[in-house]
Parts: structure tokens; sequence; C-alpha cells
């Protein structure tokens, strides 16, 4: 077993952590607490990457990606996420927010949708959860009832990223009912400019994100714009969900990694009573907690991405890398705002921003207890003896 | 055995009520726009719930620190904001008049804070001295019958509103905490200014600023606390971190908990409601059991002081595990309501926010940890 990064993969990571302070640094302190870059700025960076060959690394090779895998990815993700911008929830720089169900897409599905968000020239975003259907995304009523070609779409989404910048919308609906009288669900591409597509509310939260309710009344959609069959849309968002969920884990080391470097930098300058911060034991020891858990972090996120290039079956251990990875995050955070006291808290430093950011993660994407649910029913179930 | 009077009883219930109809629909506003419920200080003035500690020759009720636990308790059930602004008049700076004023500062403000004429900020902190007090560096120079006041103080609560600054200031050449004292200070004196409004994750709206003095001239009738002289605020420190800093936790942490336990009974996923589900039943369970404990532990403490048999442990250890508890707590009361408790609007995401930096002010729940343990083991607090 080697445990050592290969050398291109160390090359990769020297290069995005030089464009990370040169590029994503100055940016921070203006554009941390929106959800995202502005559209200008992002086009220069989007060209920025491509002159570097760093454009759509992750993409498969058939559409022009670099095809890097998940082991790799999750070492960019690590070096981008010690950066606080792009948010959280906004595609990475190098790449479109993509996922594999518009990968999924067949004929001229391609060309029409997919193509045009590989180039950058169209932005998606991904339409599951509902007001009603969060932890339970069976109980989605917005439904899509077949009408000759077409499929007239109602319901309304809820807490959806990025849906004002897009222009169309992976949508999951109720096309039927299977015959174990589960809901059967469906993806369909839907432009965002079709008659009937409205943006309800934008709702605030803790963290800077501000998703979007998307509403639908009457929306016609023709039948070819459906993604696999009928019925195949709860495999499709489920693989959605596991490498989402995968990528939480760099993503959350990395900002622990930055919360710690101001831990630790703080607590060696900062002097009470004459001495430094670092001098006191319990400081101590919440340094050496961070510093472990960072670590069991993302040996375990370096494990499951191998899983997932070697093309196993990973939503267990998906589950538990965002479950760990998250709830570490939280206890990082923690520490190093209360080793900064008041300052901690202050909007000047990125601290305060990382906490409230950490929180969101806990539960989107999935729930603590939903990943704890999926890992537990793997275990009891007796389909698996271990995650490792 | 243990119960609160028929007196504070009725005192909790009229202050829970006034605080749910006057400050609950607008607690949103003050977080949102970053400024301090300026009315709401009206409403309690005029219900007379400003200075309740403040004693009876002064106009005040001369309460108990049960009484006062109470009122900041109920009032931070509805607005954190709110409660913070009510320990300005009747937390630290009040008590050290009334505890260490002369006789003519004493009728000079503490009917005012009485009144909410007059809102008093404390003036400790500075960027170079939080936990270290005796490392601050502003200065106070006697000339004549006044003293020339420089320097600056940080994470001031109200003082973007505040009549009254008590600053702490070095008034001798020597060094650490011995060479410290206080001063009140008008804030509409020449020289003193206020700077912009601090931006924290919690309790956005209690006008938290620096202040800067310039040379500002302070008459020497002004002398709170001569240098040297900060052990004489312990006891004063010790009423605040019972009835001022912990109350407010339990508020927000109970408020917390009812919005979840709430949404627990309505919100179904799985053909379930959440109170249904097994994991979720466990993790309000253990809220429940916390704020029992953190209850019990600050009523109990706050009635051994007014005994006057409250020591400076039970005071660290009630602030510590106040602070700690009502993390936790609002932690579980936004799990539980899954995206709903991370919006804006939402009561838990806020009280979440807002306790946050409990554990800061008054002494950090780590300098609480340190004079509990030289307590235990015998040392000098």
């Amino acid at each position: 077993m080697d445990f050592e990064l290969p050398q291109e993969i160390r090359l990769l990571q020297d290069n995005v952590r030089r464009f990370v302070n040169e590029e994503l640094m100055p940016l921070e302190q203006a554009y941390k607490d929106e959800p995202d870059l502005p559209d200008d700025i992002r086009a220069g960076l989007h060209d920025k990457a491509r002159k570097l060959g760093f454009w759509a690394m992750d993409l498969p090779e058939d559409v022009g990606g670099g095809g890097i895998g998940y082991l790799p990815l999750c070492v960019v993700y690590e070096e981008l996420a010690r950066c606080l911008v792009p948010g959280f929830r906004a595609a990475m720089v190098f790449s479109p927010f993509l996922g594999p169900v518009l990968l999924s897409a067949q004929g001229d599905l391609r060309e029409r949708f997919l193509m045009p968000v590989v180039r950058g020239e169209m932005r998606t975003c991904f339409g599951l959860t509902e007001a009603g259907a969060g932890s339970d995304p069976t109980q989605m009523k917005t439904v899509a009832v077949r009408n000759g070609d077409n499929y007239i779409v109602n319901g309304a989404k809820m807490y959806i990223t990025g849906a004002n910048k897009a222009q169309f919308i992976q949508l999951f609906a109720r096309t039927g009912t299977d015959d174990k009288g589960k809901p059967e669900i469906s993806c369909l591409l839907v432009e965002m400019d079709r008659p009937g597509v409205k943006l309800g509310q934008c709702i605030e939260l803790i963290s800077p994100d501000r998703p979007w309710e998307v509403v639908f009344e009457n929306v016609e959609v023709p039948a070819g714009n459906m993604i696999g069959k009928p019925g195949e849309g709860w495999d499709l968002a489920r693989s959605f969900l596991d490498v989402g969920r995968l990528v939480h884990g760099p993503k959350a080391v990395g900002r622990a990694e930055r919360a710690l470097q101001l831990a630790t930098s703080y607590a060696n300058d900062r002097k009470t009573f004459g001495q430094p911060l670092s001098s006191r034991q319990a400081i101590q020891w919440q340094i050496a907690d961070s510093a472990v858990e960072i670590h069991a972090a993302r040996l375990m996120t370096y494990h499951a991405a191998w899983m997932a290039d070697q093309g196993m079956n990973f939503h267990a251990q998906a589950s538990a890398v965002k479950l760990f990875c998250d709830e570490m995050l939280m206890r990082v955070v923690d520490r190093a705002i209360q080793i900064h006291g008041a300052l901690g808290l202050s909007r000047e430093l990125p601290l305060e921003n990382i906490f409230r950011d950490a929180r969101s993660r806990l539960i989107t994407e999935g729930s603590s207890e939903m990943q704890r649910i999926i890992i537990s029913s793997q275990l009891l179930s007796g389909r698996r003896q271990a995650l490792f | 055995m243990f119960e609160l009077s028929g007196e504070q009883t009725m005192l909790a219930e009229t202050i829970e009520g006034i605080a749910e109809t006057h400050f609950r629909p607008t607690a949103l506003k003050w977080d949102q726009s970053c400024t301090p419920p300026v009315e709401n200080i009206k409403t309690l003035a005029d219900h007379g719930f400003l200075g309740i500690t403040v004693p009876e020759q002064y106009g005040g009720l001369g309460a108990s620190t049960l009484d006062l636990v109470l009122v900041v308790e109920k009032v931070a059930q509805s607005c954190p904001n709110s409660a913070m602004v009510v320990g300005c008049f009747d937390g630290a700076t009040p008590r050290v008049i009334a505890a260490l004023g002369t006789e003519e500062q004493k009728q000079r403000y503490l009917p005012k804070f009485v009144t909410g004429e007059c809102l008093p900020v404390w003036g400790m902190s500075e960027p170079n001295a939080g936990s270290d007090v005796g490392g601050m560096s502003t200065r106070a120079v006697k000339k004549g019958d006044r003293y020339i006041l420089n320097g600056s103080k940080i994470w001031c609560s109200g003082a973007q509103i505040a009549d009254l600054a008590l600053v702490f200031a070095r008034l001798s050449d020597e060094p650490g905490l011995k060479g410290v004292g206080a001063l009140l200070v008008e804030t509409k004196s020449k020289g003193f200014s206020v700077g912009d409004h601090i931006e924290m994750m919690g309790l956005r709206g209690t006008g938290m600023a620096e202040l800067f003095f310039n040379d500002v001239e302070v008459p020497e009738e002004n002398l709170l606390l001569k240098p040297g002289r900060m052990k004489d605020l312990l006891s004063v420190f010790n009423i605040d971190r019972v009835a001022t800093n912990p109350p407010i936790c339990l508020g927000a942490a109970q408020a917390a908990f009812e919005a979840a336990v709430a949404y627990m009974q309505e919100r179904q996923q799985f053909g379930r409601k959440l109170s249904d589900f097994q994991g979720l039943q466990w993790r309000v369970a253990d809220m429940a059991i916390e704020l029992a404990a953190a209850r019990n532990l600050l009523y109990q403490a706050a009635a051994s002081f007014d005994r006057g048999q409250g020591t400076g442990l039970d005071a660290s250890i009630v602030k510590t595990y106040l602070n700690e508890m009502s993390v936790r707590v609002t932690n579980s009361a936004v799990q539980v309501m899954g995206a709903m408790g991370l919006t804006r609007e939402s009561v838990p995401q806020r009280m979440y926010r807002d306790v946050r930096g409990m554990s800061f002010g008054y002494g950090t729940t780590e300098v609480q940890r340190n004079m509990i343990a030289r307590d235990i083991f015998g040392g000098a607090r």
C-alpha cells in the first residue's frame, strides 16, 4: 500500500495552491459573504484556468475534460477549500457545475445541454429538494404528466442553488407510481425560460448561500428532454449525491487546515500574562485534537476517492466521509474561534464565516442523521462487515 | 428545597409577557439591520424594568440577583439583543457605581439608569488586552483637577447609543493590574468618539463598537476606582457572571428548544412526524436534561448570592456550564429543523449565532476553568 501521493498529483497540488494564493485569496475579503464570485470575475478566472490547462480537469475525456480521477480531484478541492471564495456551493473555478446526472445525457441532449455547460456557455442547477421533501425525497409533489410528446410539469422545488443563474434545471419529478406503489421519479432537463417556470423566493441562510424556490405551472417539456428512462430518476440522483458527499471531505479538510493554521499562528503570537497562548497546555491540546482529526479526515477521504476510482460501490463510504469530515470541520473551526477570543467572532477574520458555512454542511446534501441511517443500514443488513 | 417566591413568579410572568408581545415580533429586525433595539429600551423603562437592582433610595427596586436573572432570561427568550441592553442598565457599570462610587456619583447616575436616560457602556477590553486586563494601554494622566484620557476600547456592547462609559485606564505607572483604575466618562465629552458598528457573528443588534479617547478631559470627581483596586471589583464580576451573562444563554437556548419541539410535531418525512424518530427523540431529551440542569444551577447560584453565600467558584461554574450548554442546545435545535433551521428567519439559527459569543465576555470559559482549578487546588483566584 503506497501512501505517497503520486508525483503528478503532487505537481497538480502545487500548481493549484499557487493559483489559489495568487488569484483567489486577494478576492476573499470582498466576496466571502456572497454565494459566488461576480460573473465577470468568474469569467476572467475561467480564462486563466483555460490558459493553464486546468479547465474541466475533472470531466470525462469524451467531453473534452481532463479525466482526472476522484483522488486527484479531492486533492484539488482541498487546496481550493483553503480559500473562502468562490463559496462552498458554487462551482469551482476550474470546471462548470455539472454532475453525473448531466453526464448521463444521451443523443441530442448532449449537444443541447451537456456541451454548452462544459464549454462554460450555459449553467445548470440541481432540482430535487422540496419544502415537504428533504430527507425523504419520495415525498416530492412535483409531477410530470405525460401528454402526447410532452410532459406537463406542476410543482415547486426549494433551496435550489444557482437557480437564478441557470439556463436549465435538472428536475426530478414524479412521473407515475411503480408496481410496488412507490413514486416513480424521473429526471427532465427543463429550460428556465420555458413558459410557466418562475423563480420564487430567494432564501437567506446562516451561511453565505442564497438558494431559490423554483415554481412550475403547467410547464410543457418535450419527452425527449428526459435523461434516462422514466423511473431512473432516483438512481441518477443518488449518483449525484454520492459524488457530492465524497467531495464534502476535501472541502472540509481544506477549510479546517485554514482554521487550524490561523489558530496556530494566533496562539504563537497572542500574549497574555507575559506568555504566548501556545505555552498553555489546554490550548496545546486543542491544537493537537484539531490536527489529529484533520489527518483522519484526509485519509478517509483519500480512501473513499480511491474506491470511487476503482469503480467500487462507495455509497456508504461517501456517507461516512461527509458525516465525519463536516462534523470535524465544525469542531476544528469552533476551537479556532475560541482560541482567538472575541476576535474570532469578528467579520474581519474568516473564522466566523467558516463556522456559519460549516454549520450548514451538516444538514444540506443529506443531513448527518441521514448519513448515519445509510451507514448503519448497510452494516445491520449484513451487506457489509465494515466500511474499510 | 428550592422554589421561586410568588412575587418572583409574577415578575417572571410579567416580563415574559412584555417580551413576547413587544420584543419577539421585532427581534429579527435588530439582527438584520445591525442597530440596537432603542424602542425596546423605552418599553422596558415605561414598565419599570430598567435598573431594577439599583437600590431603592436611588429610584430602583433594589431587586435581587435572582430577580435580575429572571428578567434577563425572559427578555433573552424573545430577543437576546434586548437582553444584552438590559444587562447594560443592570450590569457591571451600575453595580460598580452602587458598590464603590461616591455618594455624588451615585446620585448623579443611578436614578438615570432606572429611567433609561443614561445608558452606560463598559470600557475594559482593548485589542491587545482581553483576558489579560492588566495588559491594557489606555492611559489617564492627572493634570490639575482633571484626567487627560488617551487610548481606545473594543467589544463595547451598547457603545453606539451610550451616554456614559466606565473606562478602565492606567492611572499610575505601576505595571499590570496595579496601575489600572477606572473613570466615569460622559460620551459627549470632547475628544470622545465611537467607531463603526463592529460586525460579529451574533448579537448584531447591540450597537457594539470601539471607543476612542483623544485627550478627553475627565473631571477628578469622576474617578471611580483608584489604581490597584481591581480586587474590589471581584464581587461585582462574580454577580455578573451569574446575573447578566448566563441568563441570556438560558433564555436563548430555551427559545431554540421550544421552536425545535414545535417543528418536530408538525414536520413529516417518511410518513412519520420527526417527533416519532428515536434518534431525534433522544436529541430532544438531551436538550431538556441540559436546560433543566442549567436552570437549576443558575437559579440556585443566584439565590446563594442573595443570601450572601455565593462564591467565585459558583460564578465560574455557572458561567462555564451555561455558556457551553447553550451552544450545544441551540446547535441541536438547528439540526433537528434541517434546512429550515439554517434560514435567516429561524429562531434556532439566530440563537445559535447569538450565544456563541457569551463564552468570551465576563471572562472566557478558559479563564473560568483556570479559576475553578485554582479554587479546587487551593491557589489564589
